[in-house]
Parts: C-alpha cells; structure tokens; sequence
C-alpha cells in the first residue's frame, strides 16, 4: 500500500496568544480542509503532535473541527513529535487501518517542552544550547569549522524566511555582519545562531493510493524512518562530532526509498542550532565528516527553503509537520514566491534532544 | 522517595550515586529498578570520581557563567563546571556534588599526572 500527502496548511508562527492549543490546531485543520477533495466524513484518523500538558487533545480537536475519526490521539516526542506524527500516520494507512489521517502540530510558546527537565544529569545545564554548544565546540576544535561558517547557515535560512508569510521572522531582515557580531550565549553559539521558541499550528492530509488518486498532486512518501538512542545526554556514546539517531534514521530512509543523496533536489533539516545544520549535511550522507562546512560552497541543493528553525521559529509540536508541509508544497508546484524550480524529491529531517532522536523522510513527486 | 530523589538526596550530602547491576557491573542510567542489560534487579553505587573530560564551553547565561563541560565517568555522562586551564580529553576527577535550585550542581578538577623522576 502505498501512502501520499496530499495537502497541507500552516499558520503564521506567533507570540503567545489568547488561543488554546485546540484552538490553534482547528484553525489550521479547517483551512486545510477547505482546500481538498477529500470529505470531512471520509477521515479516518487524526493525530495531533504536541508537547502540551493538555489531556485528550486528539478527540477535543476532532469534536471542534466536526469529524468522528476510528483513530485519534496526541503524539509527544520533544522536537521530533510532528515528524513522528507523519510516521504514526503512514503506518495506520499502510496497515490499511486507516485511509485518511489528518496530522496537526500545535505548541504554545511556554511549552514544557522547551527544557528537558527529566534530564538530571545536565544538572543546571538544562537548556538545550548548553549540549549545542558542545557539539559546536567539538567541530571547531577537530574539523575547523568558524563562527563564521555558522553565521552563513543563520544567513540563508533568516533571508529564506523573508519569503515565507508564515515565518516568525518573516519581516525581519538581518545583515551577515548583524549576525555574527550578535550577543555571545554560549561559546560559539551567538544569539542567532540560536533558534527561537514560538507559537505555532501546522497540518497534513495523509491518504492511501485510492484516495490520493483523487487528488489533484499527490506527494508520495518512499522512505521514512525514525531512529531513538535513548534520552537523556548522559547516554550518548559518540564523541559529540556526529548524531547516530541521524545517520541511522537517514541510512534505512534512503534504503526503502531506493534512493540516495545525489537523488534529492530540496531538504528541510533541523536547524534548532546552526552546529546542527552542518552536521546533518555530514550525518546524512552529502558530504563525508568534517566537511559539513563546506557543503553549501560547492553544490545547488535547496535547504530549508521555508527557513527554517532559525527563520520561522521552532513551535515543537508543529516543526516537524511545517518541515513537511514545505517539501510538499515545493513538490507540488505552490510555494509561492520561494518556488524552487524543477524538484522532483525532497528530504525531511527533524530530530530532537541532544540528536537521541532523528526521523528521516524522503518524498517523491 | 523516586530514583532520582535518593540520587538528588545523596548529592546534597556530597556524593554522587546512581543505580547498579552487580550482575553486569556496570551503572544504570538513567536509574532504574531493573538493569537496562539483564534485567535483574540494581541497587545503588557511587559513581567513580575519576573520569575524562569531553568537550568544555563558556556559558554567558546568568547564574552560570564560566567554563562547563561533559565529563564521562564509569561510563555515565554528567554536566558541570570546570577550570579553565582544563581541556577535552584531560583526566578530571568530580571535586564538589551539590544541589542548586533543586538541580544537580557539580564541578570538574584536573587530576595532576605526577611524573616520575
């Protein structure tokens, strides 16, 4: 069985409102519904990714946005939720349990989600740039990588967020200099090296084959793979120069897709620091370790066209979903004013804590 | 009490422990009743002094400015502060276990290599 995107939605990623997260996840829904073939009463599931404390969430949103669903539930995993919401999602339609699952991240700008407090062994280090840090101290030290390489990493994504509505950022414009003369938080990482937690909602319909084939563009998931090392910082066993979760997550993704690096024309990648970025690029496999750095100089590849954490703002819930969405919609032909031409397969990778947690999906036109 | 109280507990009186297999012989971490391995039942162990610096970097946040590293011990991994004259790979030994704020506060020292004569 296979299993397609078929369409998608975001909201304007915010500051705290008034609005409850089922508030902000119907809103998103209801535009998203708007906009397909697909009929109210021909979803099947609904998963809502969010690390809110908030009880019940998949059928409080079921029963705002009108749907009576055989499967609903909320899906927590840090950063990672929304991807593994996606992932969730295929495995129910690929079952043939279900044939229409709608995905929704929501997050709250005070999310408890945004400190991993569970994590004793961090001690008073217990915000995540304190473990980022590490791994860009580590880079630095071994490969040469310079504050520099990662001021044109927090470049790229904060300009391509110019172009994105719905970016936290998108009205901000900062110079190269702005950046890497910013407020030093923790060594390396400066304050836009950093990004920044908001509010949010993002969602996706996910079909089977004979639904999606009613569908104007279809986007097809040919890999998708998640990998988990654990949780805490104190269990990770590599010498902080690479995330395992990602490379494992990316190996398995390529091997269902039949595809490989060279195949991908777009990614989105997990940004919530910019050390992050230039490891992912080696982690996955388009360059080899060390080189990470290097990886915009020499190719034309399309990364985090939307902006990513860095440009849009990272509500945790929804990340991993609006990094979806973005491959979908550039995919498809509608990413408006960041359209990039002739883009065939795309790539999502999001991860969460430290890299404990990588999920990897390769879609397909 | 939880785990993580006797383990928050016994840093406030200096000493850092967690949970251990005496099947295994190795630390359980994050704690636990069961070992993560065998499965048999743990119970609690100091953690080695010694260990070795993984990486370091200097925080500006207020309330913990200064140098800070990961340092792994009897193959657990903990954060705190350390000297700034320490570097990665350097052999470091846990000086001082506190708590702070209802968290875990430690702190790294370098462990002079005497050289023989």
């Amino acid at each position: 069985m296979e299993v397609a995107i078929d369409s998608s939605n975001t909201q304007k990623f915010t500051k705290a409102s008034d609005s409850t997260p089922a508030e902000l996840a119907s809103k998103s829904i209801i535009e998203l519904l708007g906009g397909t073939q697909i009929q109210k009463h021909e979803i099947d599931g609904l998963i809502v990714s969010s690390s809110s404390s908030d009880s019940y969430l998949g059928n409080i949103v079921s029963e705002m946005v009108g749907i009576k669903p055989k499967f609903s539930t909320k899906i927590e995993n840090l950063c990672n939720s929304g991807t593994s919401g996606v992932m969730l999602a295929y495995s129910l339609i690929k079952s043939g349990l279900c044939n229409a699952v709608l995905v929704t991240g929501v997050e709250k700008q005070n999310s408890q989600g945004n400190k991993l407090i569970w994590d004793i062994s961090r001690g008073q280090y217990d915000m995540p740039i304190h473990w980022a840090s590490l791994y860009a101290q580590n880079h630095f030290r071994k490969y040469g990588t310079t504050e520099e390489d990662l001021a044109n990493i927090s470049l790229k994504n904060h300009m391509n967020a110019n172009k994105n509505i719905n970016a936290f950022f998108h009205d901000k414009h900062f110079t190269y200099s702005a950046i890497v003369n910013s407020n030093m938080v923790v060594e390396p990482l400066k304050k836009f090296d950093c990004c920044y937690p908001c509010e949010g909602s993002s969602s996706l319909l996910i079909l089977s084959k004979a639904m999606a084939k009613r569908t104007e563009i279809p986007i097809w998931i040919k890999g998708i793979s998640q990998s988990n090392q654990g949780a805490s910082f104190a269990s990770i066993s590599n010498q902080l120069d690479s995330i395992l979760s990602t490379r494992i997550a990316a190996r398995d993704a390529f091997q269902q897709s039949n595809l490989g690096p060279k195949n991908i024309d777009i990614m989105e990648i997990h940004d919530a620091f910019t050390i992050l970025e230039i490891l992912a690029y080696e982690d996955i496999g388009f360059v080899g370790k060390g080189d990470g750095r290097k990886f915009l100089d020499n190719n034309t590849m399309h990364t985090n066209v939307r902006g990513g954490l860095l440009g849009c703002g990272h509500p945790i819930g929804a990340t991993g979903i609006d990094q979806t969405n973005e491959i979908v919609i550039q995919l498809q032909g509608k990413a408006g004013l960041r359209q990039k031409k002739d883009c065939m397969s795309g790539l999502v990778h999001n991860m969460a804590a430290a890299g404990t947690s990588t999920t990897v999906i390769i879609l397909q036109k | 009490m939880t785990l993580v109280d006797v383990i928050l507990d016994t840093a406030n009186k200096g000493t850092l422990i967690t949970t251990y297999c005496f099947n295994c012989k190795i630390h359980i971490w994050p704690p636990n009743h069961y070992c993560n391995s065998c499965s048999k039942k743990t119970g609690f162990k100091k953690i080695n002094r010694k260990g070795v610096l993984i990486e370091k970097s200097f925080s500006n946040i207020p309330d913990l400015i200064g140098y800070y590293g990961v340092g792994e011990f009897s193959g657990i991994r903990v954060m705190g502060r350390v000297d700034k004259s320490i570097l990665p790979n350097d052999r470091i030994r846990i000086s001082k276990v506190s708590i702070k704020e209802n968290k875990l506060s430690v702190e790294f020292t370098k462990i002079k290599i005497k050289r023989l004569k």
